[in-house]
């Protein structure tokens, strides 16, 4: 996520150890922080929904029962972002109550009362633009589809591209990567092929026989667990 | 000496508040609109004896709200503060005083020192009492995966007590719902527990028994049950329940099944019965049996490559003899509404304890009504076979998991109607003819603070005719230390 948020993905995300194809978003399990960093990149990316289901997961997760401000407050932020005032009104009310949200609490209830500002937002404005349009059922399985239906619904979301990208390059589908390339070429705003990109296709063009490729290596890693599997 | 100045002081100072509370708005400027309150009270229908109906102002930032019931066969009642809050033995009296007939409020409110008065409006009190002591339901975040700290919970309808049956802490990380007394008899209890070390509670005289339901024919344990009046045996679906989730801002969840079939356990015996009727390729789900227990009332929708054709997913509401007596089913079954054929799905049919009435939930697909925006309630005269829709009841959101109580004069359902993920339950009443009242929400001392901070949504209510007794210790007794009686098929 960090790379990302600096455009560094298409650079060097096999620079660093990817665990395979849940390295950017993990699948949903039941413990109290495994999801947050996963629904802090829906969040980013504009997956409003997965992040409001990943954090509340997540609190629900918390073992004696009690709330987390940082989740509620997310929640709570996915809730003004999808115009959902009410619900979002019972998680500020729990905020306010709280000794480090409240503030933060007090202006967002009266930013939710104006929508406008809330369409003014930096980010949830931001939000509302980069969210899906179209309504269908999330599909971990499918979740590099999910990352090109983001894009394709805003192409400026270039966040969206760099991880459609490098959903399809985890999941090892090379030939959708190059079949892509051209749109990254279009929409993604480099000025050059990313590197990872061009270590990627000097792969595909040496049929993996690239000393000191990043995602050579990657790529033998997942074919030796797969092989132990 | 020195006692008797405060004590005086004291007195003094109690009749003088007294005086002045009793005198009421001072020139209030009427108006010809009705007030906003919360909950929305106005024009309901009540029973007698049920718990104060308090109400809140909408606007909040009112001084002080005045508010007078009378009754239109006897007694007044009036309160004054930051809500409208009833003692409950006036309110009792006064409502058994106008049984039959209505009780007419008038709110004052005061704000920036100017009394204002609305117009009056009115609270029927049904000539139809509600005797069951209260109502059963679970409370559960609305969530997606993780169920957090549920509970199943009673509530004492003619006061504001609730207590908790079984909750989350009882039984750490087991998921537990579909708790069913037999006609809002708890001498007849039946729960499942879903999952790792999962079971099936069956509780009968308060003698727990913790029975495994799962075979190798039947792939699933019971759920979503219903007992036969008799007390005997109990109808349950065995399936395999799953989510997905939307991308858009409307619907968050589609539930939905991978397979569901019926059967009836006998509890004397512990043997599942089946019939080749009920376990097809198809998805059988949500049985009940009817008032007589002659038959099983249940939905069956077409197989479909769920999530994928979630929309295709339409059931019809379906019937099957049952023969008591011999434990079996009958040899066909009755299409009684057909879904494919009407684009609609029929599920959760509930049959009036007295035989007179079906009531079930329309939507426009799937089979799990409460994750569904557009479900609603029907009803079905069993006298005619006539159905309509309860529109009196019904909502732009949810309403689903509805129940009778024992003299079927009322039923309870949850709704989503506020804000389309908190369900709450509300209660409405219906008449010979099949009149239904305008429902009220669940009453809670302060309404509005109560249902603000409630971050749980109900769902499976239920009335239930005595309070619940179920020994929480030794539940936890017989599912840590995995005792289960395992179920056999009937031969």
């Amino acid at each position: 996520l960090a790379l990302a948020e600096k455009r560094l993905l298409a650079d060097r995300m096999f620079d660093f150890y990817q665990s395979g194809e849940d390295a950017l978003i993990m699948p949903r399990t039941r413990d109290l922080t495994s999801m947050l960093p996963s629904a802090e990149a829906f969040w980013r990316l504009g997956m409003v929904n997965s992040a409001q289901r990943y954090m509340f997961d997540t609190q629900e997760s918390i073992l004696n029962a009690r709330k987390s401000g940082r989740c509620t407050k997310r929640i709570a932020e996915c809730m003004i972002v999808n115009g959902h005032y009410q619900t979002a009104a019972k998680q500020l009310d729990l905020l306010k109550k709280s000794l480090f949200y409240r503030g933060w609490a007090e202006e967002a209830e009266a930013l939710m009362k104006d929508e406008a500002k809330v369409n003014a937002h930096p980010v949830y404005g931001k939000l509302r633009q980069l969210r899906y349009k179209d309504n269908f059922l999330y599909s971990y399985d499918e979740m590099d589809k999910m990352f090109g239906l983001l894009f394709l619904n805003n192409q400026e979301n270039k966040m969206a591209l760099d991880y459609f990208m490098a959903q399809m390059l985890l999941k090892g589908n090379l030939q959708g990567f190059q079949q892509y390339m051209g749109t990254v070429q279009r929409y993604g705003g480099y000025r050059q092929m990313p590197l990872g990109y061009q270590d990627v296709m000097r792969c595909i063009q040496m049929q993996g026989r690239v000393p000191d490729s990043p995602y050579a290596k990657y790529v033998q890693r997942m074919t030796r667990r797969e092989a132990e599997r | 000496m020195r006692k008797f100045l405060v004590d005086s002081f004291s007195l003094i100072v109690y009749s003088l508040l007294l005086v002045a509370c009793s005198g009421g708005p001072e020139n209030p400027v009427k108006t010809d609109q009705l007030p906003v309150i919360y909950p929305d009270y106005i024009g309901v229908t009540i029973p007698a004896d049920i718990a104060p109906l308090n109400f809140n102002f909408a606007d909040e930032t009112i001084d002080l709200m005045d508010v007078v019931v009378k009754g239109s066969k006897d007694g007044e009642l009036r309160v004054s503060g930051d809500f409208a809050d009833f003692d409950i033995d006036d309110w009792h009296a006064l409502t058994r005083q106008n049984q039959g007939g209505t009780l007419t409020v008038t709110v004052c409110v005061e704000k920036d020192g100017q009394w204002t008065q609305y117009q009056d409006f009115s609270i029927s009190v049904s000539p139809y009492s509600l005797d069951d002591w209260g109502l059963t339901y679970r409370r559960i975040k609305p969530g997606y995966e993780v169920g957090g700290d549920i509970g199943i919970y009673q509530r004492d309808i003619h006061s504001f007590d609730e207590y908790a049956i079984l909750t989350e802490t009882v039984v750490p990380g087991r998921c537990f719902n579909c708790h069913t007394a037999n006609r809002t008899n708890p001498n007849r209890i039946t729960l499942q527990m879903r999952g790792e070390g999962g079971g099936t509670l069956i509780q009968k005289d308060g003698q727990q028994k913790w029975v495994e339901t799962k075979t190798d024919i039947t792939q699933a344990a019971g759920s979503y049950s219903y007992w036969h009046p008799d007390g005997d045996y109990v109808a349950m679906a065995v399936n395999s329940v799953h989510q997905s989730f939307f991308t858009g801002t409307g619907q968050r969840i589609e539930v939905y099944h991978r397979f569901s079939d019926v059967e009836v356990l006998d509890t004397r015996t512990n043997e599942l019965i089946l019939s080749p009727l009920l376990f097809t390729d198809d998805l059988e789900i949500f049985p009940a049996f009817s008032a007589d227990g002659r038959y099983v009332y249940y939905s069956s929708s077409k197989p479909c490559r769920v999530p994928a054709e979630y929309e295709k997913v339409k059931c019809s509401l379906c019937r099957i003899a049952f023969d008591a007596e011999k434990g079996r089913f009958g040899e066909t079954v009755d299409t009684l509404l057909n879904g494919p054929a009407t684009d609609k799905s029929y599920v959760l049919a509930r049959p009036s304890y007295d035989g007179r009435w079906l009531m079930y939930c329309v939507s426009s697909r799937g089979n799990f009504p409460v994750s569904q925006d557009d479900a609603d309630l029907w009803l079905m005269d069993l006298k005619t076979g006539e159905s309509r829709e309860l529109s009196e009841v019904n909502s732009l959101k949810s309403e689903s998991f509805h129940n009778w109580s024992e003299n079927s004069r009322w039923f309870v359902f949850a709704s989503k109607r506020e804000d389309g993920m908190y369900t709450k339950l509300y209660l409405a009443s219906i008449d010979d003819q099949g009149r239904v009242s305008k429902p009220f929400l669940l009453p809670q001392r302060n309404p509005k603070k109560y249902y603000f901070e409630m971050m749980d949504a109900y769902n499976c209510p239920d009335f239930t005719k005595t309070k619940v007794e179920l020994d929480a210790h030794e539940t936890y007794r017989q599912v840590f230390d995995n005792i289960r009686e395992q179920v056999k098929i009937k031969e």
